[in-house]
C-alpha cells in the first residue's frame, strides 16, 4: 500500500456544491488517486447531482466511490452522511428529496433550483433545502453519520462554548444512527481555533465510546484553486472580493495526502485510520438498470413482446394499406414479403434487447398526442425503424427511404438506443402531464440539465466578482465566442483594445492575468439546475429510491438532480419530448389556413402533392426565410447550387448544409457531383449500392455503417462502434485499432490494403459533419411542409412564425420584411384590433399585444376583456378603464397602439405645418404628455378635457419613431433602419442592395447595412459571414481571415456597418468579399443625424 | 491586554523541520519558546496584493504570550502581537 493509503478524504465538495466547489467530481477524484487514496468520498451540499460521474470516475481511476452528501437540518447545522448500501443509498436519495420538496412548508418556495442563498449561514432560509430529526431517524439505516464541520452542530455548540449540549447532541445523533454508525468528525484547517476544537471533540468522543474521523473538509482539488473558490463565494454571495465578508480565512481546503494530514492530526492517529475503517464498510452499485421499464399495463395473458408483434401485425395496412393498394398483385406481394421481413426481423431483435416495453410506451405516448391533436413526431434515428413508423411513433418510411436498422437497433448495443419525440412547443405541457399521470408522479420526473459556465457569462461573473470596470467586462464579454472558454485569452488579447490588458510584459495588471485564468478554469462549471428540454424519467420503482427529486422554478414541476448523461450511465431510460416550435408553427398556420377557407375539414399536410414545382423554385432560389432547416445564410448559399426538386435531395440538403465545411467557401465533394463538375465515382464497386443516392459521396451516419458491414465484414454493431468512435473525440489509440480492424476484415473480403486504407480514411474524414439520414429525412418532410405553407399562404405563415419566436435563424423584424417583400402586409399594433398573439386581419397580419415589451400576459388580457365591453374611444377612455402602469402604456403609445383613434378624441392636433422627415403618428408626443396629466389625476376625479389644455407640441420625426419601435417592440412596421438613416449620407458611391445585385463581378463597391446575421463558424478556417440588410433586401459579405483580424471589434459589435469590398459572383450567388468594415456611426461627421448614441439603434 | 505592532517587526528565528519556530532573537536577547498555544494560516487578499501567512501563538521561557507569523510567499518572520 502507498504511503497515501493511510487515508481517506470523507468530505468532499465538487463544484456539484453549486458555487461553492472549485473542481470537477473527475479533477477531485484524479487528485485522489494521485495522492494514492484507496477510496474518495463525495458529499456536496443537499445533492447527489455529481454522483454518477464521481462514480464512474473512480472506477476508471481503480479507486472506490464513496456516496454521501452533506445534508442541512432545520437549524441550519450541517451533517455528513455517507451511504454504507444501497438501503443507505436510498434513504440518503428521499431524505434530500424530502428537504427539498418540503421547502414550501417553511415558507414561500422560490425554486428548489436556485442557487443557494448567501453562504453556508447558520441561518436556513425559506427555499434552502433542510431536513428535521424525525425526518432523518425514519430515514437511517444504512448510513453512516459524521458530525460535520464547523457548521456542524457538535463543533458549533463548542465553538459557542456549550459543552454540555454537545454531549447531548451527540447522545442524540449516536441514537438515531446507532453508535457503530456515528462518527465525530475532526477537521483542522488550520483556523485558529481548530487545534482546540480538535481536542474538545476526541475528549467529547473518548467519554461517550464513540469513533472519531478527521477530514480535511475539501472545497477543492489542489490548494491553487482556493481563488476560484472565493470567486464562486462571491457570484454566491452577489458581491466583490473586496466587500465579501465570508471568503475562507485560508487555502487549506484541498486534497490533501496522508503525510500533509498526519502532522495535523498527530495527536489523534485513530483519526486517519479510522477514514479506511468507513471507507471500508461503504459499498453502493449505483446501476439501476434493473429498475429501466415502468409496467406497462397489458392485456390478460399478453407479454410486452406479444403485444407488440400484434400491435404492428393490426398496424401494417393502416400504415401501408394505400401503397399496397394501388401496386400490382406482384408488386403488393414483394413489398407486403419486404414489409412482413423487415418487421419480423426487427421485432426479434427489440425482443432480444428487452425493448419491447421501451416501443410499447413511447407508442402509447404517441398514441395519446394522435388521438388528442397534438402534433408530434418521432426524430433522430428510430426513424430507422419499420416498427417505429408502423406505430406511428415515426414519420418517415424506412423502406421507401432506404433507412437502415443498424443505426437504432443492433445486437450489441451496450446502451438503450433513444427514441426522441418532437412535440408542438405548444402541447407539449399537455403530453407531460399525461406521462405523469399514466405512471404516476412518484414514478417520473424532468430531467434536469445543468446551466454552465461558457466564455461570456463566466467573463461577466468572474468580472463582477473581482470588481473589474463594468462597461470593459461587457464588451469583453461580447467580443468572444459564446461557448469555448479555453481561448480566452487569446481571444480577447487579440483584440487591439484589450490588447494593453493582455500584454505578457505588463506585470502592473496582474489582475488581468488572474482573470483570464480563473475564466478559464471556471468554464464547464455548473452554475444552477434547469430543467432538460423534455427528458422525462420513467422508472419501475419510486424514483426516489434512486435519485433525490426537487422542485423546479417551474410551479408544480419536479426534477430529478440528474442530467440525460447521468442518467443514462445509471442505466435508467429517458424519453425526450422535445418541443419543436416548428410543430407549433405548422399546427397554427394550417388553423389559420382553414380559418380562412372557411374550411372545416382540415388542412391535411400528409396529403400535401410531395413534388409542387413552385414550391421548390421558391426552395432554389434560396428565398427560404422563415423555412424549417433551410433558412439560413449557408443554406441560402447552397440550394441554389444543389437545386433540391424531391424530398430525397432536400434530406441530403438537410444533413450537408449545417455549420461546417461548405462555409469557408469549401465546395464539397457532392456539390461538384451534382452539378456535373466532378465524375461520380466509387473506390470500390462494392460501395455502389450504399453510395449511389448521395453521388459516391459519404453523407450519412447510416453510410458508415453499411459500408463497415459491406466491405470489412463488421457486425452492425461494431460498424456502430467505429460511427461513434468517429464522431466523437477521437483517441488515436482506439482509432489505430479500428484502422487495423477495418483492414484486416477488408483484406479477407479481397481487397487490397492501400484500398481500404482509402476507404478507412474517407469514413474518418467524413466524420465531422456526418448526420443520421433518418433524422434528416423526418426534418426534411418539415422542411417542404413549411415551404408551401410560405409559397402559398405567406400570410399565415408569417403570422405563425412570428408567434412561435424565438425560432429559427432570423429576428423578428427580419421575418417581417421578409414577409413585406412578398407583398405581405404587417400592421402594427393597435388597441381596438390587435389581440394577444398575431392575427390575420383581411388577408394582412397584425402585430399582437404580445410584441410590446413589458406589458406582460396579465395585462394583455385585461385589456382584452375589457375591450369586449366596447372599443376604446381614447387615451384616457384606454388609461381609465384599464389603469396599467405608466411603463406600458407608455410602450402601446410609442408602438403606435393608438394613432387609430380619431386625433379629436386624443386631444389637440399637432402642428399644422409640416416637419421634415416628419412620420405619420404624429400623436405619440401628444398622448405621452397626456398620459402624465391622467397619472395625475384621482380616482373619481372629473376626466380631463384636452381640447382645453392643449399645447402645441412637435411631431415625432421618422428616426425618433423607429427607434421608439425598436425599444418598444424590438422591429418596426413601418421603417427599415436604412430607408430612415439613408436620408443622412451623402451619395458617396454607396450602393443598395438593389443596385449590388446588378453590379458585375469584381467591381468594388460600397454598401451600408444593418447586420441581421454575423457568424465565423469554427469550421470554416477563420472566415466570418455577415448578413446585411437594407431597406431593399440581403446581401451577403464574406469576410477573410486577415480582414476580420483588422476589423473584428466592428463585425462583433456594430449594428449598422458600412462595408467595402468587391462584388464575387458564382452560379448565381452574390456575395462581397470585404476588404474593410466600419461602423455606420462613423458618418457623423458628415451627418449629425447619425450621431445618436449606438445603443438607441435596434441591436 | 496586549501590544499589537502597528507595523509588525522582522524577527531572526530559529525553526524546526517543519518549519515552527523554536528560538528567535528579540532586541537582542535570544528567546526560547516553551510551548505554541495556536497555530493558523491565512491566505488573503490574492487578487491586489497576496498574503500568505503562518501565525504561531506562543509562550515563551518567561511565561510571556507573543503571535509571530512567518510569510509564507518569503519566509521571512514577524513578530505582531506581544499579550501582557
Amino acid at each position: 500500500m502507498k504511503a497515501g493509503g493511510r487515508y481517506v478524504e470523507l468530505h468532499c465538495h465538487s463544484n456539484f456544491s453549486l458555487l461553492d466547489g472549485a473542481s470537477h467530481p473527475e479533477d477531485l477524484v484524479a487528485r485522489a488517486a494521485d495522492l494514492g487514496m484507496p477510496a474518495l468520498a463525495l458529499t456536496d451540499h443537499d445533492g447527489l447531482y455529481g454522483a454518477i460521474r464521481f462514480y464512474k470516475a473512480c472506477h476508471k481511476a481503480g479507486i472506490k466511490p464513496v456516496i454521501g452528501a452533506e445534508i442541512t437540518l432545520e437549524n441550519g447545522n450541517h451533517l455528513t452522511l455517507l451511504a454504507k448500501d444501497n438501503q443507505g443509498y436510498s434513504n440518503l436519495c428521499r431524505l434530500i428529496t424530502r428537504s427539498r420538496l418540503q421547502q414550501e412548508h417553511r415558507g414561500q418556495c422560490t425554486g428548489g433550483l436556485a442557487p443557494r442563498p448567501s453562504g453556508r449561514s447558520t441561518q436556513v432560509g425559506k427555499d434552502s433545502p433542510a431536513i428535521n430529526l424525525k425526518t432523518l431517524a425514519r430515514h437511517s439505516a444504512g448510513l453512516i453519520c459524521l458530525s460535520g464541520c464547523r457548521q456542524g452542530e457538535l463543533a458549533s455548540l463548542f465553538i459557542s462554548g456549550r459543552r454540555e449540549q454537545a454531549q447531548e447532541a451527540a447522545k442524540r445523533y449516536s441514537g438515531i444512527f446507532g453508535p457503530a454508525n456515528f462518527y465525530v468528525e475532526l477537521q483542522n484547517n488550520l483556523y485558529p481555533d481548530d487545534g482546540g476544537l480538535c481536542r474538545a471533540l476526541v475528549e467529547l468522543a473518548g467519554s461517550l465510546k464513540l469513533g472519531y474521523v478527521a477530514t480535511n473538509n475539501v472545497h477543492y482539488a489542489r490548494k491553487e484553486s482556493h481563488k476560484l473558490h472565493d470567486v464562486l463565494t462571491c457570484i454566491r454571495d452577489r458581491t466583490t472580493l473586496d466587500e465579501c465578508t465570508s471568503l475562507k480565512l485560508n487555502s487549506e481546503f484541498h486534497l490533501k495526502s496522508c503525510e500533509e494530514m498526519a502532522p495535523l492530526f498527530q495527536d489523534y492517529p485513530e483519526a486517519l485510520s479510522n477514514t479506511l475503517a468507513v471507507a471500508e464498510q461503504c459499498n453502493v452499485d449505483l446501476d439501476f438498470s434493473g429498475y429501466r421499464f415502468p409496467e406497462f399495463p397489458l392485456p390478460h395473458n399478453e407479454t410486452a413482446g406479444g403485444y407488440l408483434a400484434q400491435l404492428c401485425r393490426q398496424k401494417i395496412p393502416e400504415r401501408y394499406g394505400p401503397d399496397l393498394i394501388g401496386a400490382s398483385p406482384e408488386a403488393c406481394h414483394e413489398q407486403g414479403r419486404d414489409i412482413e421481413g423487415r418487421v419480423k426481423q426487427e421485432l426479434e431483435l427489440i425482443e432480444k434487447l428487452g425493448l419491447s416495453a421501451y416501443f410499447l410506451i413511447v407508442w402509447d405516448i404517441m398514441d395519446y398526442a394522435r388521438r388528442n391533436g397534438i402534433p408530434a413526431q418521432g426524430r433522430g434515428s428510430a426513424a430507422n425503424s419499420i416498427v417505429a413508423y408502423i406505430l406511428g411513433i415515426t414519420g418517415v418510411d424506412p423502406i421507401k427511404n432506404k433507412l437502415f436498422l443498424g443505426r437504432f437497433l443492433n445486437e450489441e448495443m451496450s446502451s438503450i438506443p433513444d427514441i426522441d419525440i418532437d412535440v408542438s412547443t405548444r402541447h407539449r405541457e399537455k403530453l407531460i402531464q399525461y406521462v405523469y399521470d399514466k405512471y404516476g408522479r412518484e414514478h417520473t420526473a424532468m430531467v434536469c440539465t445543468y446551466v454552465t459556465f461558457q466564455a461570456r457569462n463566466a467573463i461577466r461573473e468572474m468580472g463582477k466578482a473581482m470588481g473589474l470596470p463594468a462597461y470593459l467586462i461587457e464588451r469583453m464579454a461580447r467580443s468572444v465566442s459564446v461557448y469555448g472558454a479555453k481561448d480566452i485569452e487569446q481571444d480577447l488579447a487579440a483584440v487591439e483594445e484589450f490588447r494593453p490588458y493582455f500584454a505578457a510584459q505588463n506585470s502592473t495588471l496582474p489582475v488581468w492575468q488572474e482573470f483570464v485564468a480563473l475564466c478559464r478554469e471556471i468554464y464547464d462549471f455548473p452554475r444552477h439546475l434547469s430543467i432538460h428540454n423534455g427528458g422525462m424519467l420513467i422508472s419501475a420503482c419510486p424514483l426516489t429510491d434512486i435519485v433525490p427529486l426537487e422542485k423546479a422554478t417551474m410551479p408544480g414541476r419536479i426534477v430529478c438532480q440528474w442530467d440525460k448523461d447521468s442518467v443514462a450511465d445509471a442505466g435508467l431510460i429517458k424519453v425526450d419530448l422535445l418541443g419543436l416550435r416548428m410543430l407549433s408553427l405548422i399546427h397554427e398556420a394550417c388553423a389559420l389556413v382553414e380559418e380562412k377557407k372557411h374550411d372545416t375539414s382540415g388542412l391535411d399536410l400528409d396529403r400535401l402533392p410531395p413534388d409542387d414545382e413552385k414550391v421548390y423554385d421558391m426552395i432554389c432560389r434560396g428565398d427560404t426565410v422563415g423555412v424549417f432547416q433551410v433558412e439560413s445564410r449557408a443554406q441560402m448559399q447552397t440550394l441554389p447550387q444543389i437545386k433540391p426538386r424531391s424530398i430525397d435531395d432536400l434530406t441530403i440538403e438537410v444533413a450537408l448544409i449545417r455549420p461546417g465545411p461548405l462555409q469557408g467557401n469549401m465546395v464539397h465533394p457532392y456539390i461538384k457531383r451534382r452539378k456535373g463538375l466532378e465524375k461520380v465515382t466509387y473506390l470500390h464497386p462494392g460501395l455502389k449500392p450504399i453510395l449511389e443516392d448521395t453521388l459516391g459521396v459519404l453523407l450519412f451516419q447510416e453510410q458508415v455503417i453499411q459500408v463497415a458491414v459491406a466491405i470489412a465484414g463488421f457486425t452492425p454493431g461494431e460498424a456502430d462502434c467505429l460511427r461513434r468512435a468517429m464522431s466523437r473525440k477521437r483517441s488515436k489509440e482506439a482509432m489505430n485499432e479500428m484502422r487495423h480492424k477495418f483492414v484486416d476484415g477488408a483484406r479477407r473480403y479481397g481487397l487490397e490494403t492501400t484500398l481500404a486504407e482509402r476507404i478507412f480514411a474517407a469514413l474518418q474524414g467524413f466524420a465531422e459533419y456526418g448526420f443520421c439520414k433518418s433524422h434528416a429525412a423526418g426534418f426534411a418532410l418539415l422542411c417542404y411542409r413549411s415551404a408551401w405553407l410560405k409559397k402559398y399562404h405567406p400570410a399565415e405563415f408569417c403570422c405563425a412564425l412570428l408567434n412561435n419566436q424565438p425560432m429559427g435563424f432570423y429576428a423578428p423584424e427580419v421575418i417581417v420584411r421578409d414577409a413585406k417583400r412578398h407583398g405581405v402586409d404587417v400592421l402594427p399594433v393597435d388597441i381596438n384590433r390587435s389581440d394577444i398573439r398575431c392575427t390575420i386581419e383581411e388577408g394582412k397580419v397584425r402585430l399582437g399585444l404580445m410584441y410590446v415589451k413589458e406589458l406582460g400576459e396579465k395585462a394583455m388580457s385585461q385589456v382584452i376583456a375589457e375591450r369586449e365591453r366596447g372599443p376604446y374611444l381614447s387615451l384616457a377612455d384606454f388609461y381609465l378603464r384599464n389603469r396599467l402602469e405608466r411603463k406600458p402604456v407608455e410602450n402601446l403609445i410609442l408602438a403606435g397602439a393608438f394613432d387609430s383613434l380619431p386625433p379629436g378624441g386624443a386631444g389637440p392636433a399637432c402642428r399644422s405645418r409640416p416637419v421634415v422627415g416628419q412620420a405619420d403618428g404624429c400623436q405619440k408626443r401628444q398622448l405621452l404628455w397626456q398620459l402624465g396629466l391622467l397619472e395625475k389625476q384621482g380616482p373619481g376625479e372629473l376626466p380631463l378635457q384636452f381640447s382645453h389644455t392643449g399645447v402645441s407640441l412637435p411631431a415625432f420625426t421618422e428616426l425618433e419613431e423607429m427607434k421608439a419601435d425598436y425599444e418598444v417592440q424590438g422591429l418596426s412596421t413601418k421603417y427599415h433602419p436604412l430607408q430612415v438613416l439613408r436620408k443622412g449620407i451623402s451619395g458617396d458611391g454607396l450602393l443598395k442592395s438593389s443596385e449590388i445585385a446588378r453590379s458585375r463581378p469584381d467591381t468594388p463597391v460600397r454598401v451600408a447595412g444593418y447586420v441581421i446575421t454575423r457568424q465565423r463558424p469554427v469550421t470554416a478556417k477563420g472566415f466570418a459571414f455577415i448578413t446585411l440588410e437594407d431597406e431593399e433586401g440581403m446581401v451577403n459579405v464574406v469576410i477573410r481571415p486577415d480582414v476580420y483580424r483588422n476589423y473584428r471589434q466592428v463585425f462583433k459589435l456594430e449594428p449598422l456597418i458600412v462595408v467595402e469590398g468587391i462584388i464575387q459572383r458564382r452560379d448565381n450567388i452574390l456575395n462581397i468579399i470585404a476588404r474593410k468594415l466600419t461602423p455606420l456611426r462613423h458618418e457623423e461627421q458628415r451627418q449629425p443625424v447619425l450621431s445618436e448614441p449606438a445603443t438607441a439603434c435596434p441591436k | 491586554m496586549s501590544k499589537l505592532f502597528r507595523e509588525a517587526i522582522k524577527l531572526e528565528v530559529q525553526e524546526d523541520i517543519q518549519h515552527q519556530p523554536v528560538t528567535f532573537l528579540y532586541k537582542g536577547r535570544r528567546v526560547r519558546i516553551a510551548e505554541t498555544l495556536k497555530r493558523w494560516r491565512v491566505a488573503q487578499t490574492w487578487w491586489k496584493s497576496p498574503a500568505e501567512r503562518e501565525y504561531f501563538q506562543v509562550r515563551i521561557e518567561s511565561g510571556t504570550v507573543c503571535e509571530l507569523y512567518r510569510n509564507l510567499l518569503t519566509g521571512v518572520w514577524y513578530l505582531q502581537r506581544i499579550y501582557d
